[in-house]
């Protein structure tokens, strides 16, 4: 194979007639929208003023943050638990290149939106992997651009240890991190720090469900006692991290054990209203850790971070899902759509309050 | 951020670039809506985000680079991790794309590559760009460039010799 031989292969790859006509029509009348909105928006703008001036005296709730949107989006149910958390204009920077607009913060996530001057908008930036809060090493999540020279930048502190503890007993907390030019992550990088208040902090708390037996039936009705599992959850306005432990023992501890936790389930998460979030909206079981198989027992811990499930439930109802894998070919490894089977003979319900 | 772009200014932006974002979209997301949705938003940051440019080759890059990242995030998503499959029209493209029997063959292993070998093996042997160029444009090491065109390369081979 040569270098560029391909060529006039790559030429007869054209987009399709009907995508190319579509296409156009959707950007014409996207783009005829916006020139109407900004239109508007001049003749908007007066009445919005006042509308704030009736809505503060009134004393009523509004969106605090519309630049947030794209993340509150994602939360499902929970948007309009932690919109009153948001800190609109309250984070202090000395950078001279950025300002940090909306900012909120809670014992499990960090997201903020900063601005970028005019002249530092040239090239598309992207986050390091690390940033520090409060000094602890945390997880850079995402950071992407939302237009006017905005990016909303999102930081994990799920797994910053220690760091809800030291922020408790402190006003505010620093958020040190770097932005780099994307495609260019060793020159061009650009490190800024931010303080917030901390006290949202304290909206984080953790609950330990207790030992929940799990039982079959056995051959003459009777109900027999496999297993146990403890649920421990962390849980703040926008986020719970969900840690499984579970127990089997007996003569059949490994099959038992891989009928409710194993790496080739899926699940359905039922919040007390019965809302079902499907096992695909389930944001990955970031962990299957301390697997122990021997003989007569067998034992596993989960971890699993649920973002769309209502923070305000007081049950979480989880039970799995087998489905069927390709075995070959590319898509090896992925399951076959439509050949789900729920067990809800092995729902689990733990308490979270 | 206003726009000032004329409209034909626009619909030349989009004659010269459609045809290269659809093949660099479509390598990586392999099915026709998405890429359509790809494009939809790439051209919209191209009127309203993008930067001022250089040069054309400039400006051809930076629409590459957004592409390649948001065909990348909509990969991220839980639920396209777990849909990887070829657009179920291919042997309609195939036809609409005019190419004929051994062609449609080499694209269609192209098309079953690893996503990170097909990429690098599109970008070098059917858009001619060098190691250094993709790895720029895809944020990755040279070394890393050449290694996937080498794995893909032996994929490729194997795969075709055996036909």
């Amino acid at each position: 194979m040569e270098q560029g031989n391909y060529r006039e292969l790559a030429d007869k790859m054209i987009m399709p007639e009907d995508m190319d006509r579509r296409l156009k029509m959707k950007l014409i009348k996207e783009t005829e929208q916006k020139q109407k909105k900004k239109v508007w928006n001049r003749f908007a703008m007066t009445a919005a003023i006042a509308l704030c001036f009736i809505v503060a005296l009134s004393g009523a709730a509004v969106a605090k943050s519309d630049l947030l949107r794209n993340w509150l989006a994602g939360l499902g149910p929970n948007s309009k638990n932690v919109e009153e958390y948001i800190e609109t204009d309250t984070a202090k920077t000395d950078s001279d290149w950025l300002t940090v607009k909306d900012v909120y913060l809670d014992g499990m996530k960090l997201v903020f939106v900063v601005e970028l001057q005019e002249d530092s908008q040239v090239m598309p930036y992207d986050i390091t992997d690390h940033s520090y809060v409060d000094g602890v090493d945390c997880l850079s999540d995402t950071f992407q651009p939302i237009g006017d020279g905005m990016y909303e930048g999102i930081i994990d502190l799920s797994v910053a240890d220690g760091l809800l503890q030291s922020a408790l007993s402190k006003d505010t907390i620093t958020v040190e991190t770097t932005l780099y030019c994307e495609g260019d992550v060793t020159t061009d990088r650009r490190a800024f720090s931010f303080t917030v208040p901390s006290k949202n902090m304290q909206l984080t708390t953790m609950i330990e469900d207790d030992k929940i037996p799990i039982t079959e039936i056995g051959e003459n009705g009777e109900e027999i006692q496999i297993g146990t599992v403890v649920g421990t959850f962390t849980i703040s306005p926008s986020t719970i991290q969900m840690r499984l432990h579970y127990e089997f023992t007996g003569e059949n501890a490994k099959e038992n054990r891989e009928k409710y936790a194993a790496e080739n389930l899926l699940y359905n998460v039922i919040d007390d209203a019965g809302q079902t979030m499907d096992f695909f909206d389930v944001c990955n079981w970031s962990g299957y850790e301390n697997i122990v198989d021997r003989d007569g027992f067998s034992s596993i811990d989960m971890t699993a971070e649920l973002n769309k499930y209502d923070t305000n439930s007081k049950t979480i109802t989880l039970y799995p899902v087998t489905v069927d894998y390709y075995t070959e070919g590319e898509l090896a490894g992925k399951y076959i759509q439509g050949t789900e089977v729920p067990h809800e003979e092995r729902a689990i319900t733990f308490h979270l309050q | 951020m206003e726009s000032n772009m004329s409209t034909q200014e626009f619909e030349m932006i989009y004659q010269q670039y459609k045809n290269i974002l659809y093949r660099i979209a479509f390598t990586y997301l392999k099915n026709n809506a998405d890429v359509e949705d790809i494009l939809q938003e790439v051209f919209l940051k191209r009127v309203y985000q993008a930067p001022v440019f250089n040069n054309s080759e400039h400006e051809k890059r930076w629409m590459i680079r957004i592409t390649v990242n948001m065909c990348k995030n909509m990969l991220k998503n839980f639920w396209n991790q777990n849909m990887d499959s070829l657009d179920e029209n291919m042997d309609l493209l195939f036809q609409q794309w005019d190419m004929d029997s051994n062609e449609k063959t080499i694209m269609d292993e192209v098309f079953r590559l690893p996503e990170k070998q097909r990429i690098v093996i599109y970008l070098y042997y059917f858009e001619g760009y060098a190691c250094k160029e993709i790895a720029n444009i895809l944020k990755i090491s040279e070394s890393a460039v050449k290694m996937r065109l080498k794995k893909g390369r032996t994929q490729l081979k194997a795969v075709l010799v055996e036909e």
